[in-house]
């Protein structure tokens, strides 16, 4: 019998070993089902019967809505294996870039932000799905996009050849209390104006907490929630050659509204995030969203999750001097250049942005779809009260400007907006502060 | 004691306790709320929706995860602080070599972590090591090696001697002396020094987030700052997931009690 | 037989070379180039990076909050564990139960500390608030302001770390022998005195000790700035470690961030140097 000491020790010695055999197994495990480069041979007489892509997209509800898209599509074409790597935002950015830069077949699809896409193509990093389309003899009909949305698909911009089709019809829309609204004899807010206006209105009334709320923390959420004002009262932060700022006396006057703004939104909206609006906006606590997105709003009308079922009411962000503006957050497919499996992908491509498709993921998981026909389905609209003003949103959106930049310049952005709000900055300051650390950014 | 003391030292504790427990009666009870209902101070309601949800939602597969990273970062530590640590208290070795080693080991104690993850994320990029819970152990040294050393350190120091001088005067070499003699004295410790070890990578973020990618690889960390996105956030299931997570670390905490004190001091 | 005692450090030296010397070389040496790992560029530049570096504001605020935030929560927490040790260290019932309870804040991740006091300190609808209210005081903007966040981030970071100084400082306290105590009693010392002239003097090594662990973890503050305010409002809450992270992995500006990172060692080197000695020659 081995006495207690013993026994701790062999249990300790069996228990180190163990731990490091785990380990040894594990990383060697790991070594092997790292993505190496799969090399095909180029005359394979018959083509493979089955197929395996691998999708590298987004984690949350990306994630839900498509391993959903992928159960459908395997369900029906069952000679494909799909396997999707979900990441976070800024992981898969970095490792897309990785991957990408390193010539890696390792993925045959990608999902991308829409910001990303200057950079991805001017690298020639993502194939040419026209010629893909053709090559393969598949059909590549578009009548049914918003153009905006090819556009921005094409590198260069507008221009070039498409490398990028539109799965996730991000946009944003403005959302108010239909109920207030009424009560108040209130008419849809179409200009910025009658936003103030209104604001004053339901101040005075006391019906609700705050009138308005909008994203203000430093950086991508201040920057995202005041484009569409400062597009609407004509400013402009690059110049259209993308080489200098052009950030005037439209971006002060934009910036001194929102000042205006503020006054009537909850204390502390400088460090207001996502959640700050989103869950103030669906508890019924203010009632203007300035810029809202279709995912915040997917629960609205659930009387379990949502204090406003049927209250709230949507419509496209005001316009002011020039036509409304709200801000494209669409997310793309898109088939690296280094893919071996590039016409089953674009298969699945095609499969994931049919009417069909969008249609049920629309209804199942809230998908802001991106085809105009779907905008306009009646069953839809009744299931998902804002689609019909989210795809017309997307007719008139604006995307970020469109260079490989946008990331540094979004950052400088969103840091002096930030802080005008927070009030340590006057907006005429902000705003030759920034034109001059933008064009710093720009020259180098 | 006079009574006014009394009282007041009551009092006193009452404050304490009302300020140590507030925020985590908090968490249970927002783990216990679905929807906006968090935003409530007084609910009347209690459900256990965000517990069943969050193992629906694999919250098992990122336990699992955030265990083996604390146990092979542990194993490692321990493979190498015991011999060492050994060798540095038993043995006959360099003073200068000792000195440096030691003074090094406190130094890396006090270097800011953020400051050595930039070539550390580098060269795992280039060796295709990132997204690798087994080479994040490897990091996770610069947090567990310094202190396990110095802990261990101190657990040989204050074995009696006799023990060894018998051991040797049985003819018992020094490997045969570690093995036989010290490690089974010295087990208490090992403990000890192992459950920190675990504390410590089982709470860390600072590298998790930047050398682990997938969902498949997350850490019970990563996850909770995960359900924070730009839909929302998913406030119920973050604090069942918090209070959860923190179980294993309270057992833990509660079983090296004695030492606790010693741990972190040395930490 | 002489090489023994060194194989038995060889392989811990080496994964301690590993971890730590090689980044520190690195982080020199690319700090002298201007290095982006997604364009690929990387070229010498010198002292280039440094000189921007101390140029820009942000990088100036962050050292001056990092310090601010590092003092003030270094020595609040100090002085909180040194209070809470004293009181625990009277004659009071049920003391066993008290030690391990008021340890539980430390047993949570940063992060989700981090969420659940935001829920608490939400302006309209928190916890703290509510009870300011109640109370008949006006409610604060916590973590919104310009003015509370920075201080914020010191209570939550005092929340979850008193603990820690409190036990420290209760082991130091338990340590000193009971006749002292008695022997001033019978002198008729009253009490301040006691503890000015024979509790504080005994217990300075463990208040050095506790100051010294709190300001070198204190001053690479991240998690909860990374989780609550991202740096903001304007730049009330941008730390160091903040600082790097942003211009190194969102922005893949390594160059710029290594010359950060460098200096960052150099500013906590007066305090590393200070705790080596107190550690090694104690």
């Amino acid at each position: 019998m081995p006495t207690r000491r013993e026994f701790l020790k062999i249990a300790g010695v069996g228990l180190g070993s163990l731990l490091v055999g785990v380990g040894a197994g594990y990383y060697l495990g790991s070594l092997g089902s790292s993505p190496t480069t799969v090399t095909t041979a180029p005359t394979t007489p018959k083509p493979p019967e089955t197929y395996s892509l691998s999708i590298l997209g987004r984690d949350a509800e990306h994630h839900d809505i498509n391993t959903a898209v992928i159960d459908f599509f395997t369900r029906e074409n069952t000679n494909f294996k799909i396997e999707y790597s979900p990441l976070s935002y800024a992981s898969l950015y970095d490792k897309m870039v990785l991957a990408l830069q390193q010539g890696s077949a390792a993925y045959d699809l990608i999902y991308m932000d829409d910001p990303w896409l200057p950079q991805f193509g001017e690298r020639g990093w993502l194939t040419d799905l026209e010629a893909l389309a053709k090559e393969t003899g598949v059909q590549l009909d578009l009548g049914d996009f918003p153009g905006v949305l090819i556009d921005v698909g094409r590198s260069p911009y507008k221009t070039g050849k498409i490398v990028a089709l539109p799965q996730m019809g991000n946009v944003q829309i403005f959302a108010y209390r239909k109920d207030v609204f009424d009560k108040l004899g209130l008419p849809e807010p179409a200009t910025w104006t009658d936003v103030l206006n209104a604001c004053e209105k339901i101040k005075a009334s006391g019906l609700v907490e705050y009138p308005v709320a909008f994203r203000g923390v430093k950086g991508n959420p201040v920057a995202t929630a005041f484009q569409p004002i400062l597009y609407a009262f004509g400013g402009k932060i690059l110049s259209d050659d993308l080489k200098k700022s052009a950030l005037d006396s439209k971006a002060v006057e934009a910036l001194e509204f929102l000042l205006q703004l503020k006054k009537y939104a909850p204390p502390g909206v400088e460090n207001f995030n996502t959640p700050d609006v989103r869950d103030r906006l669906v508890g019924g606590r203010i009632a203007m969203s300035t810029e809202t997105w279709p995912g915040w709003i997917k629960d609205a009308d659930n009387p379990a999750l949502s204090k406003v079922p049927g209250l709230l009411a949507y419509t496209t962000t005001p316009g002011e001097r020039t036509k409304p503006s709200p801000l494209l957050g669409v997310w793309y497919w898109g088939i690296p250049a280094a893919s071996q499996n590039k016409a089953a992908a674009l298969r699945f491509i095609l499969y994931s942005i049919s009417a069909r498709m969008q249609k049920i993921m629309a209804i199942l998981k809230g998908l802001p779809p991106v085809r105009i026909s779907v905008g306009e389905d009646k069953e839809l609209a009744g299931l998902r009260r804002w689609i019909p003003i989210q795809v017309k949103s997307l007719n008139v959106a604006v995307p970020r400007p469109r260079t490989p930049l946008w990331p540094k310049i979004e950052d400088i952005f969103g840091s002096y907006v930030n802080q005008v709000l927070a009030g340590v900055i006057k907006p005429g300051d902000a705003v030759s502060a920034m034109s001059a650390e933008i064009d710093k950014v720009l020259s180098s | 004691m006079s009574p006014w003391i009394k009282t007041l030292v009551y009092i006193a504790l009452g404050v304490i306790a009302v300020w140590t427990l507030m925020p985590i009666y908090w968490m249970i009870n927002v783990s216990l709320k679905v929807g906006l209902e968090v935003y409530e101070v007084f609910s009347a309601s209690l459900s256990l929706d965000n517990y069943v949800r969050l193992f629906r939602g694999d919250f098992q597969r990122y336990l699992s995860n955030t265990a083996y990273l604390a146990f092979l970062t542990t194993s490692i530590s321990l493979l190498l602080s015991i011999p060492a640590a050994y060798s540095l208290s038993k043995l006959p070795i360099s003073r200068l070599l000792a000195r440096g080693l030691l003074v090094w080991t406190l130094f890396s104690r006090t270097i800011p972590p953020i400051v050595l993850i930039l070539p550390i994320y580098v060269m795992f990029s280039q060796l295709r090591l990132s997204d690798n819970l087994s080479a994040v152990a490897i990091a996770y040294q610069v947090y567990t090696l310094p202190f396990s050393l110095w802990m261990m350190l101190s657990f040989f120091r204050s074995t009696p001697r006799e023990v060894e001088e018998a051991a040797r005067v049985d003819g018992a070499g020094p490997i045969t002396l570690l093995i036989r003699i010290l490690l089974p004295l010295t087990m208490p410790g090992i403990t000890v020094t192992a459950i920190f070890s675990i504390l410590m990578s089982w709470n860390e973020f600072l590298y998790a987030v930047i050398l682990l990618h997938s969902l498949k690889n997350y850490t019970v960390p990563l996850i909770i700052a995960s359900y924070i996105s730009e839909w929302g956030v998913k406030w119920g299931e973050m604090a069942a997931a918090g209070l959860i997570s923190s179980l294993p670390m309270l057992l833990f905490t509660g079983y090296v009690q004695r030492h606790i004190v010693l741990g972190f001091m040395k930490r | 037989m002489k090489l023994l005692p060194f194989l038995l450090i060889l392989p811990a030296l080496t994964v301690l070379l590993f971890v730590t010397v090689y980044p520190i070389v690195s982080v020199l040496y690319y700090s002298l180039h201007s290095y982006n790992i997604i364009t690929g560029e990387f070229r010498f530049t010198g002292l280039q990076e440094y000189l921007d570096l101390l140029q820009d504001p942000v990088f100036q605020i962050s050292v001056r909050n990092t310090l601010i935030f590092s003092l003030a929560a270094t020595f609040l927490q100090t002085f909180l564990g040194l209070s809470i040790a004293v009181i625990i260290n009277q004659e009071i019932r049920g003391k066993r139960y008290l030690v391990p309870l008021i340890v539980l804040p430390n047993m949570f991740s940063a992060v989700i500390v981090s969420s659940m006091w935001k829920l608490m300190l939400e302006y309209d609808t928190g916890l703290v608030n509510h009870i300011l209210r109640a109370l008949g005081f006006q409610p604060l903007p916590w973590l919104t302001s310009i003015d509370l966040a920075l201080l914020s981030i010191v209570i939550i970071d005092t929340w979850q770390w008193t603990p820690i100084c409190f036990l420290i400082l209760y082991a130091g306290l338990q340590s000193i022998p009971k006749e002292l105590y008695e022997a001033a009693l019978v002198d008729g010392a009253p009490p301040y005195r006691t503890f000015l002239h024979i509790t504080l003097p005994l217990l300075k090594p463990y208040i050095t000790l506790v100051l010294l662990l709190r300001s070198i973890d204190t001053f690479r503050l991240f998690d909860k700035v990374y989780v609550l305010t991202g740096g903001g409002p304007a730049h009330a809450t941008e730390t160091i470690s903040l600082y790097i992270f942003k211009t190194g992995l969102v922005f893949w500006d390594i160059g710029k961030a290594s010359a950060a990172s460098f200096l960052m060692l150099i500013l906590i080197l007066a305090v590393s140097a200070f705790y080596i000695k107190k550690v090694m020659f104690e």
